[in-house]
């Protein structure tokens, strides 16, 4: 019954591929679609996740060492049950908002298979299947981006398939290198390379390797230096797509980045070795430009896409520090950054939607017009921000305390410059992000002069607004509540085998 | 003798027969006669390449029972067994997806001509793939190229005429190289067997005897073949001869011309000089660095562009270089890789060639590529087959293109000068590669203010485009099995 595993990536992509086929032209009809498509897919990642744990199932094999396999280990659990669960709410948000833009059937249906693909790369079980989906990914994701088809769309996501393919390309590098090792084909807790009983020359090269494969996939992650297609593809992507890809996709360079560093060459390698250094150097990098570029940005979506490129680096930070507390809060981030960056994202989008608004000078005094929009962007700006009893906070906090852990010389310098730069992207961050909210709310201009004049409401619709809320309510449990998913978080940091 | 060795010969005999039948025959029935015999030629190879899967074995079938310096000899094992199975195949889908254009671009009373040529070009093909012979080489290099020549022109137009000029020039200079190559060898060690003259060659460097005119013949062969197979920096001709020649013509020259050349070139290395002689002059880091120039220049030269044909033909440039650059390594993997990455640019190229036909034939003929907006959904199977094809090179993986690309990066991991190079050209090319591609995906797939209305494209079409994609896409899932043919042919090479 391992088979099972499989379900959940391959239903999402062939019943998308389905919708061009159906081609449903009536409005509920679809939704009905997409949400039992949807919901399914959710259901059976839980299945999976949980009856089906930890059980390889290998589909097929391309050649010696090249199999086809896939495997529901932690780190899947994790990722796939936020990808499912996300990809839900957006898709019912969706539904309302890609009026907007028309051409439904094409959206739903790249949306859906994008899910599928995404799976794909959380459920992999050797780098092999990941970099196949990855490049799915890459291609399902591209025609998300360039729905509109505008011309400054269709020039947004070329930039975004050229950069995607230059990282996996990079990727593919430290993917041929690893793969021509002995024995490195699949993963193992505390990678592979270490068992193979290799001498030290031959591991020379492997941090190389490592940098190399990193910035690949980091590209997905928005990393310093390929992190430019970010702030150009998110803008021009109608908000649905925007939200998963800067609160979800970038996720899926971060499994890779998990995959490469725990899973096939293993901490104890990289530990010391001058792929951390340049790695970490990298990130603290990507965070200060990230928070400084959000904050000189005018355009909210843009803004929020800067915000992201800063947001998904502290994850890289974390995992880079190499110990158990900076990846329990690594990966805490993974889950706070998706909630609150798909709020963000959504509230923008709800906002265009009803005011065709885009820029951040023109919110000024909206939040009496959208109360409930506003104030879910305010929580989710909080917890970005990393206040405390939000859920951003947690993450932050054991991010920087796993940094200060670190006690040999010249690495601890650089893990304490980071946490310094944790403080000024999180003081950057309120810059950019509560500045809006305060503004919308309050408003010098009305006090002034008619406070009592009528207020128009603008509120977003139902369907837009209850995905948002649940989003909203998820920010604040886990940061009153965060302790059963810490626990959880750490039985998968455990499978990192550091 | 086992009765499958009379095929090769067979091939050759009814490719040349069937030409020369056709000529007189009306244009119907001269295509018909021609795809009866690609596809005949097609079966055989087919028996051949399962037998010898069956027993790998390499058998030297001489002609007219006289021995070897008085008769004439062909020689074959797996791997030759294998490419002509592919190159016939290729041949076969080819004349069957461009019958239709074949039939609008020339005249009615050429046709039978135009079958002449292409029979003559496949015999000539698949002698080049059996020969053990030097000289039977060069004859039919020489009818290689009249005959491809003649197909380049087959349109008759201005533009068609003076391509094939160019295309004559350059593949004259370049058969011209090769002939004074073979002269020199026969003066230096008397034979023009393969067999013979590689024992010669190896008791003349063991005993340090002739290395400079050696070394000259060496060059010579080598440029006089990178010229025909269109390697950077000899490659102006190609794109030119590929745009202005009919359907089937351009996906046949671009497919399996080319390559026959290469796999000459590699016959001259193992048969004739010795592969370890070769990696001792160094000749391979001279393939090495022109294939690595030509992976980028022709990437850019094809972004450049903006007719669709002639960007698909100058991504031949640069595939043509990844296949230089894998032989270049000097190692047996690297041979491996550069075999299997022909085989699978042979296949892709000319789906792309007919691909790009299809959807020019939808669009009024007219090859500019902002004239091809909704292309694709006027002929669904050519835009099919052009995202597929593109995909294959851009390197994804599920599409033959990623095996090749596996197979030669983890190849360069055993030569550790070369590798890093290589590596970061693959990277670099990769997303060369999906620039020009995407470009014309974008274009092709975009509905807006195009007309959408399906363009009947024939059933002959269909099903060519058919036989391509079906073959493309098991390539890229069951590449092991060719793999493995590969492997066993080059040992027994």
């Amino acid at each position: 019954m391992n088979f099972i595993t499989i379900i959940p990536v391959f239903l999402p992509i062939f019943l998308g591929a389905l919708m061009f086929k159906l081609n449903i032209q009536d409005r509920k009809k679809r939704e009905k679609y997409v949400s039992a498509v949807l919901g399914a897919t959710l259901l059976l990642t839980i299945i999976t996740n949980f009856i089906y744990f930890d059980q390889r199932f290998t589909l097929m094999t391309f050649s010696a060492g090249l199999d086809f396999s896939f495997k529901a280990d932690s780190v899947a659990v994790l990722f796939s049950s936020i990808f499912a669960i996300i990809f839900l709410l957006v898709g019912i948000y969706s539904f309302e908002y890609i009026k907007h833009d028309g051409d439904d059937n094409r959206f739903f249906a790249f949306y859906i298979a994008t899910l599928g693909a995404l799976i794909g790369i959380a459920y992999a079980d050797n780098l092999f299947t990941m970099y196949l989906f990855y490049e799915m990914l890459s291609i399902l994701s591209f025609a998300l981006v360039m729905h509109t088809k505008t011309k400054e769309s269709i020039a947004a996501a070329k930039k975004y398939i050229y950069y995607s393919l230059f990282g996996a390309a990079l990727g593919l590098i430290g993917i041929f290198y690893f793969y021509s090792i002995p024995s490195a084909k699949g993963f193992e807790a505390g990678g592979v390379l270490l068992q193979a009983g290799l001498s030290q020359e031959s591991l020379a090269l492997v941090p190389v390797f490592v940098i190399i494969a990193v910035i690949g996939f980091g590209c997905k992650a928005g990393m310093f230096p390929l992190h430019g297609w970010l702030p150009t593809a998110h803008p021009l992507a109608p908000a649905p797509a925007s939200s998963v890809l800067s609160g979800v996709i970038t996720k899926a360079g971060i499994i890779a980045i998990i995959r490469v560093v725990f899973f096939t060459v293993g901490a104890d390698i990289i530990r010391g070795s001058i792929a951390q250094y340049v790695i970490l150097g990298l990130c603290i990098i990507t965070i200060f430009i990230g928070s400084m570029l959000a904050y000189k940005e005018n355009v909210l979506k843009k803004r929020l896409a800067y915000s992201t490129v800063s947001q998904v680096s502290y994850v890289i930070f974390g995992l880079f520090i190499l110990n158990e507390v900076a990846a329990i809060g690594a990966l805490l981030q993974v889950v706070f950054h998706a909630l609150a960056k798909n709020t963000l994202f959504l509230c923008a989008g709800a906002i265009i939607y009803k005011t065709h608004k885009t820029k951040c000078s023109e919110l000024i005094g909206m939040g009496k017009q959208m109360p409930k929009t506003f104030a879910c962007f305010t929580i989710a700006g909080l917890s970005l921000v990393g206040i405390p009893f939000f859920a951003g906070f947690v993450s932050k906090w054991y991010i920087a305390t796993g940094a200060l852990l670190i006690d040999s010389k010249p690495l601890s310098t650089i893990a304490f410059i980071g946490v310094c730069v944790l403080m000024i992207s999180a003081l950057l961050t309120a810059g950019y992000l509560l500045v809006v909210s305060a503004k919308a709310f309050f408003n010098e201009n009305d006090t002034k002069k008619n406070a009592v004049k009528k207020v128009e409401n603008k509120e977003a619709n139902n369907t837009m607004l209850i995905p948002i809320g649940i989003l909203t309510c998820a920010i604040i449990y886990f940061g009153i509540r965060p302790t059963e998913l810490i626990d959880f978080i750490s039985t998968v940091v455990q499978s990192f085998g550091m | 003798m086992p009765f499958v060795a009379n095929f090769p010969f067979a091939c050759i005999l009814i490719t040349m027969v069937c030409g020369i039948v056709s000529s007189v025959l009306k244009s119907k029935n001269a295509y018909r006669l021609n795809i009866f015999a690609a596809s005949v030629c097609f079966a055989l190879s087919l028996m051949l390449l399962l037998f010898m899967i069956n027993e790998p074995t390499s058998i030297t079938y001489m002609m007219g029972h006289y021995p070897a310096p008085w008769g004439n000899e062909i020689r074959f094992g797996p791997l030759e067994a294998l490419l002509a199975t592919i190159f016939c195949f290729i041949m076969l889908s080819s004349l069957i997806a461009g019958r239709k254009d074949a039939f609008i671009d020339i005249k009615e009373s050429k046709i039978n001509t135009f079958c002449l040529m292409m029979n003559l070009l496949l015999s000539s093909i698949l002698a080049l793939i059996y020969t053990n012979d030097l000289f039977t080489a060069y004859v039919f290099i020489e009818i290689n190229t009249l005959s491809a020549c003649a197909l380049v022109m087959a349109k008759g137009n201005g533009r068609s005429i003076s391509s094939a000029f160019r295309y004559l020039i350059m593949s004259l200079l370049g058969s011209g190289l090769f002939l004074l190559s073979i002269i020199l060898l026969y003066s230096v060690t008397g034979h023009l067997l393969m067999p013979n003259i590689y024992e010669s060659v190896q008791i003349l460097i063991a005993t340090n005897e002739y290395m400079v005119p050696l070394t000259v013949i060496i060059g010579f062969a080598v440029t006089g073949i990178a010229v025909k197979s269109a390697l950077f920096p000899f490659h102006t001709w190609l794109s030119f001869a590929y745009e202005s020649s009919t359907c089937a013509a351009s996906s046949i020259l671009s497919g399996i011309v080319s390559k026959a050349y290469i796999i000459l070139l590699i016959k001259i290395f193992y048969r004739v000089i010795g592969f370890e002689n070769i990696v001792a002059l160094k000749i391979n880091n001279v393939l090495f660095v022109l294939g690595a120039i030509a992976m980028i220049a022709g990437s850019i030269s094809a972004i450049k562009e903006t007719k669709i044909k002639r960007i698909v033909a100058q991504s031949s440039v640069s595939q043509i270089g990844y296949i230089f650059v894998a032989m270049g390594l000097g190692t047996q993997a690297g041979m491996i890789a550069a075999v299997l990455h022909m085989i699978v640019h042979a296949l892709t190229k000319s789906m792309l060639f007919s691909a790009s036909c299809g959807l020019i034939a939808a669009s009024d003929q007219k090859k500019k590529l902002k004239n091809l907006k909704g292309a694709a959904y006027r002929n669904p199977i050519a835009g099919i087959g052009f995202v597929i094809g593109a995909l294959s090179m851009i390197g994804i993986p599920f599409f033959a293109g990623f095996a090749s690309k596996y197979y030669i990066a983890t190849a360069s991991i055993s030569s550790p000068e070369k590798m890093g190079v290589l590596l970061a050209l693959i990277a670099v090319s990769t997303v060369l590669n999906a620039i020009y591609y995407v470009k014309v995906i974008s274009v092709i797939y975009n509905k807006k203010d195009s007309d959408t209305k399906r363009v009947s494209s024939g059933n002959m079409y269909i099903l060519g485009m058919t036989m391509f994609i079906v073959a493309n896409l098991s390539l890229g899932i069951f590449y092991q099995p060719i793999v493995d043919i590969i492997t066993i042919g080059l040992q027994l090479f």
